[in-house]
């Protein structure tokens, strides 16, 4: 072997000998490109929800019965052989006998769409107020000229309501799971290192949890939930609820990992020299199985997504005026929506999607999640 | 010495200049082996051009090191290499009547080999637990094996189940037919693996350290087995083992195997007596023979077998090896000579570069065959004056079993049974005994792992006032515990996986508030050299290290805080016999230098033997013997130490067994028999024993023992 090949054996060894469990976790998990691509897809969704306002054209409140149920409309991109993206306006009549409202396109009215417009007022990022918009139109409002997914009912463009729906359904995601892994290590490591009565008690609290039928609970709460809160209080109401039924399965988890690894012997050593149980627990045996946590995160996420959208959709979650999949969902509740107006079902695209990736972000994650052969 | 070309060797020529061999007895010619797994980080080339000749009736003895590639070796005959392992070259010519079949070239998963799987070649595995499935009969099992390769109903596989379970001497084989493996003892259990293996009766049996997970007087019962079936039904064996005991007590031929080659091959006799590569010799050299002088460093090979990715260029064994010839191990590979008829080596010390192999002197340090030391009386040391630093009196712990709704206590596991003993400062006391003698239980009370039930564990402060540790409550314990450590079994689950070797050795100074993190980083790095580790480890995480050195990270662990009494469990119970040797040469400089006390729990006779000035003898919860090293091994008093001396193969296949295992196995220590435990097993046992139990009585200030007829009865020690 040359001198030099066998210096790189000699430091790939030597930084394999030294990587953290982080690293190594990276080193496998890059390899695993369908778990790279699902990361990928979920960055881009959490982009879409902290940048929403930038994103989006449109006020997403803003209704006009004008302009109900407008079908998506075409950007053109050039005109006369030159690139100037535009859009043509579009003017609506109700059709006397079927009372259904028609639109046509009306080319002679151009309308300029450009990058970085002017728009409705918002605070970028909670920061400074700003009216720049990554799309925006000339000369009209966009509320009134650019509907690229088209409207719903009250006329809101459905392209800005989906991008403001994306933030609200991906954090909640992530709010519930937060509280559940909390509420999961917490318990779950206590009913495994304590054991005895501790552990009776936790564990009939979590059969006991999950012998609840889940969807009348739901309504019973949504039922309590007062009328007069605001939207963020039901959504935070909301998310407490999905977790406190979310950290049983991970408090199962946990205690069968804390029970495995209580009989290890080098939690009988860190006993022996005298650290105490809270040290035991936090320092020496969580980190054991923080990489199963995270996996089990990542799989978690899209079911608390999914119970999101499907309380909303059933009318017991989010309720308007908040903006989620599910409400945006619910609306396209009747065959109606369907047959005469299928963009209104648009948001079922970003739901699989964001599932599918975090589904594959979280198996590539288990895979892993163990680099070592212990 | 002659020397001849390798070319001129039916074994060790390339495989396609020869056609089948010509030896009527050969019943299976493995060529140039090759076995490599592939993985994205390398290919590891496991087994890499290994070539022997099994012959029936002969057992084929295969010794070397973890990681060496022996299992692999054997997994290949029969085609159940997982993968992403594959052989990648190399014949298995098997005999078929008059034909030869060629099984590397067979596809694993066809009917010609599932008939070979069994048929042809039986296999035993090192774990009879995971080797049974748990949810089927050992009987159902057994008929099925049967009826797959004989065409018989039923009821004649049944018989024939029936007939296998006598012959592999189980007791009462029609109740064995209906039980589940977890209802057997190991030792049962490893007889009905072997009874399985049968059942097809199969022309080669292949045993993967078919004993290494049993007690030594089981091992010597199942050892003993193998021969009487290889004597009865003229098969051969291929005997896979770490145990070079075990190698001499059973091969006809041994091949000794060094990371995936053959480094050395020959009869039995001359590789004991007159071993050619550096290799055999060391690990020769490393074994804590029964006949080895107490408290001697043992020598040791250095180093560690490298991970395959690294194999060294040249001769894979030169980092390793005393003799190497710098400019020519390190650069070519060896060829193979033979230096006898079925001698043969492949080393450059027999070769043409150097060639003087048969010239250079590798004496054999370990006096396997050199006379005993004479056995003095009442050994008189200086350490027999120091005070005591342990006294412990009447301890005893239970382990209740429950059964049923209300949680019952239905028995008792008598783990520990009013055992005493003393202990003085800076001597070595060893507790041996079988599994579920009650050993690690007692140790781990002292160290109050374990809360102890009842009895009294009084430790010598340094300010000279006694403490019994068993009334203390945890946080009383907690000041103390600088003082008691303890040194683990297995070095993989001893070590945190996640923390640096500095986290790891620092963690006893940290919680106990010792210095600053500049400090402790410094103590920890003079602590790592102290147990021979280079202190630039100190940010690698144990994942990095092999099984000895983790051994070594373990101790300076225990260290750390400068304990008075270290707890060894087991130590070196897990580590190859080469680096047992370094592991005990560490613990005996350790003591000498900072004045340690040690207990040390083992279940090797010959590894207590080199380290211990005392031995305590505990069988089924009780201590049945103790006394100093010479009188316990040369002169034993219980007829169970007696038993376990004689059981513990020897290097020397010269000396070959001539006793009988000891009947039965270890006492339930929920139901132990009347009178004296051991009664049952004791050749010696009158009707008192059956009856009556015997007292702990003193013979001299030294001994004490718990036997009727200690006074008696002259019993063997270690063979002279």
């Amino acid at each position: 072997m040359p001198a030099d090949s066998l210096d790189k054996a000699v430091t790939d060894e030597e930084r394999i000998s030294v990587a953290t469990q982080r690293q190594l976790i990276w080193w496998r998990f890059r390899k695993h490109k369908l778990a790279m691509c699902g990361g990928i897809v979920v960055l881009l969704f959490y982009l879409v929800a902290l940048f929403g306002d930038f994103l989006s054209t449109s006020d997403p409140q803003a209704s006009d019965g004008q302009r109900s149920l407008m079908p998506p409309q075409s950007v053109r991109l050039f005109q006369d052989g030159s690139l100037s993206p535009h859009v043509y306006a579009v003017r609506g009549e109700r059709d006397p006998v079927t009372l259904q409202r028609t639109y046509a396109v009306d080319p002679s009215q151009r309308i300029p769409v450009r990058l970085f417009g002017h728009g409705y007022e918002y605070k970028f990022l909670g920061l400074f107020t700003t009216d720049i918009h990554l799309i925006g139109t000339e000369g009209t409002p966009a509320e009134e000229s650019l509907f690229l997914l088209g409207t719903d009912q009250q006329g809101r463009d459905i392209y800005s309501r989906l991008i403001h729906a994306t933030r609200t359904s991906m954090l909640i995601g992530l709010t519930g799971v937060v509280l559940s892994i909390l509420l999961g290590v917490a318990l779950g490591g206590i009913s495994g290192y304590y054991g005895g009565a501790v552990d009776t008690v936790i564990q009939r609290l979590i059969e006991i949890l999950r012998s609840i039928p889940v969807i009348p609970l739901w309504m019973g709460l949504a039922a309590a939930m007062p009328k007069d809160w605001s939207v963020t209080q039901v959504y935070f109401a909301l998310t407490v609820i999905l977790s406190v039924i979310g950290w049983t399965e991970l408090g199962r988890v946990v205690r069968g990992r804390v029970m495995q690894i209580r009989s290890e012997d080098f939690v009988t050593a860190a006993e022996l020299v005298g650290s105490r149980p809270r040290r035991v627990i936090f320092v020496h045996m969580v980190p054991l199985f923080a990489s199963h946590i995270i996996a089990a995160t990542t799989l978690a996420l899209p079911l608390m997504i999914v119970a999101e959208t499907s309380l909303s959709f059933l009318g017991l979650g989010l309720r308007p005026p908040a903006i989620s999949w599910g409400v945006m969902l619910q609306q396209a509740q009747n065959v109606q929506a369907v047959a005469l107006s299928p963009w209104m079902l648009v948001p079922v695209v970003p739901v699989v999607v964001v599932i599918l990736a975090f589904n594959f972000l979280g198996d590539g994650l288990r895979d892993a999640a163990d680099p070592y052969d212990i | 010495m002659r020397l001849i070309p390798m070319t001129s060797s039916r074994y060790l020529s390339e495989p396609d200049t020869l056609g089948p061999p010509q030896d009527a007895s050969t019943l299976l010619s493995v060529r140039g082996l090759k076995t490599h797994f592939f993985a994205d980080e390398g290919t590891t080339r496991a087994v890499d051009g290994v070539s022997f000749d099994v012959t029936a009736g002969r057992t084929l003895g295969v010794v070397g090191e973890s990681g060496c590639g022996k299992s692999i070796t054997a997994r290949s005959l029969l085609g159940i290499i997982s993968p992403p392992g594959r052989i990648v070259e190399g014949e298995i010519l098997l005999r078929r009547e008059d034909e030869w079949v060629d099984l590397a070239q067979l596809p694993t998963d066809g009917p010609e080999m599932r008939q070979v799987r069994g048929g042809d070649i039986g296999l035993v595995f090192q774990e009879p637990m995971s080797s049974f499935s748990p949810v089927h009969t050992i009987g159902n099992q057994i008929v099925e094996a049967v009826r797959l390769h004989c065409e018989l109903t039923k009821q004649e596989a049944e018989q024939r189940a029936l007939e296998l379970l006598k012959m592999v001497g189980i007791p009462r084989p029609e109740g064995v037919l209906d039980e589940y493996s977890w209802q057997l003892s190991g030792g049962l259990r490893q007889r009905a693996m072997i009874a399985m293996a049968l059942a097809g009766q199969p022309r080669l049996l292949i045993a993967d350290e078919p004993t290494t997970a049993l007690d030594v007087t089981t091992q010597a019962q199942i050892l003993e087995l193998i021969r009487q079936l290889k004597r009865d039904t003229n098969m051969a064996v291929m005997l896979i083992t770490h145990d070079l005991g075990v190698i001499a007590e059973m091969a006809d031929e041994v091949l000794v195997v060094y990371m995936g080659r053959v480094v050395e091959r020959g009869p039995v006799e001359e590789i004991f007596t007159a071993p050619r590569h550096p290799y055999t010799r060391a690990l020769l050299d490393s074994i804590p023979s029964m006949q080895a002088v107490a408290r001697k460093k043992l020598p040791s090979i250095s180093g560690s077998v490298p991970h395959p990715f690294n194999r060294p260029t040249g001769c894979a064994f030169h980092p390793r090896c005393r003799n190497a010839v710098e400019g020519v191990c390190d650069r070519t590979e060896p060829d193979t000579r033979l230096l006898g008829p079925d001698h043969g080596v492949t080393c450059h010390l027999y070769g043409d570069e150097i060639g003087k192999g048969d010239r250079i002197d590798l004496p054999l340090l370990n006096p396997i065959l050199v006379q005993l030391p004479e056995v003095t009386g009442g050994q008189t040391d200086s350490r027999d004056e120091n005070p005591t630093l342990l006294e412990v009196r009447k301890l005893t712990k239970f382990f209740p079993i429950r059964s049923g709704l209300l949680g019952r206590v239905r028995a008792k596991v008598r783990a520990v049974d009013e055992v005493t003993f003393d202990l003085r400062q800076g001597e070595t006391l060893a507790l041996v005994g079988e599994s579920g003698s009650g050993k690690t239980t007692t140790a781990q009370s002292i160290l109050r792992a374990t809360d102890p039930d009842s009895g009294e564990i009084l430790f010598r402060r340094p300010d000279g006032h006694l403490v019994d540790l068993a009334t203390l409550s945890r946080r009383q314990m907690r000041p103390l515990r600088s003082e008691l450590q303890m040194i683990f079994q297995d070095p993989h689950s001893s070590l945190n996986p996640r923390m640096t070797v500095l986290d790891i050795v620092a963690e006893p100074l940290r919680v106990n508030g010792i210095g600053t993190r500049e400090e402790r980083v410094d103590r920890v790095a003079e602590l790592l050299k102290l147990v021979g580790l280079r202190p630039e480890y100190l940010r690698r995480f144990p994942h990095a290290f092999s099984g000895g050195q983790r051994q070594r990270i373990g101790i300076a662990r225990a260290l750390a805080l400068n304990p008075r009494l270290v707890v060894a469990d087991e130590p070196v119970s897990a580590l190859d016999v080469s680096v047992q040797a370094q592991i005990l040469n560490l613990l005996l400089e350790l003591q000498d230098e900072l004045g340690l006390t040690y207990l040390f729990v083992s279940h090797d006779l010959s590894v207590v033997k080199h380290i211990s000035d005392r031995i305590a003898v505990m069988y089924v919860g009780q201590v049945v013997e103790l006394g100093t090293r010479d009188e316990v091994l040369f002169t034993p008093k219980h007829p169970y130490t007696s038993t376990l001396l004689a059981a513990v193969p020897r290097p020397d296949p010269t000396a070959r067994q001539t006793f009988t295992p000891p009947r039965g196995e270890v006492a339930d220590p929920t139901n132990p028999p009347s009178g004296c435990y051991f009664h049952p097993r004791c050749p010696f046992a009158v009707d008192r024993c059956r009856t009556e139990r015997p007292v702990w009585q003193e013979l001299t200030p030294t001994r004490r023992v718990r036997c009727h007829r200690a006074e008696e009865l002259e019993l063997r020690g270690i063979a002279t």
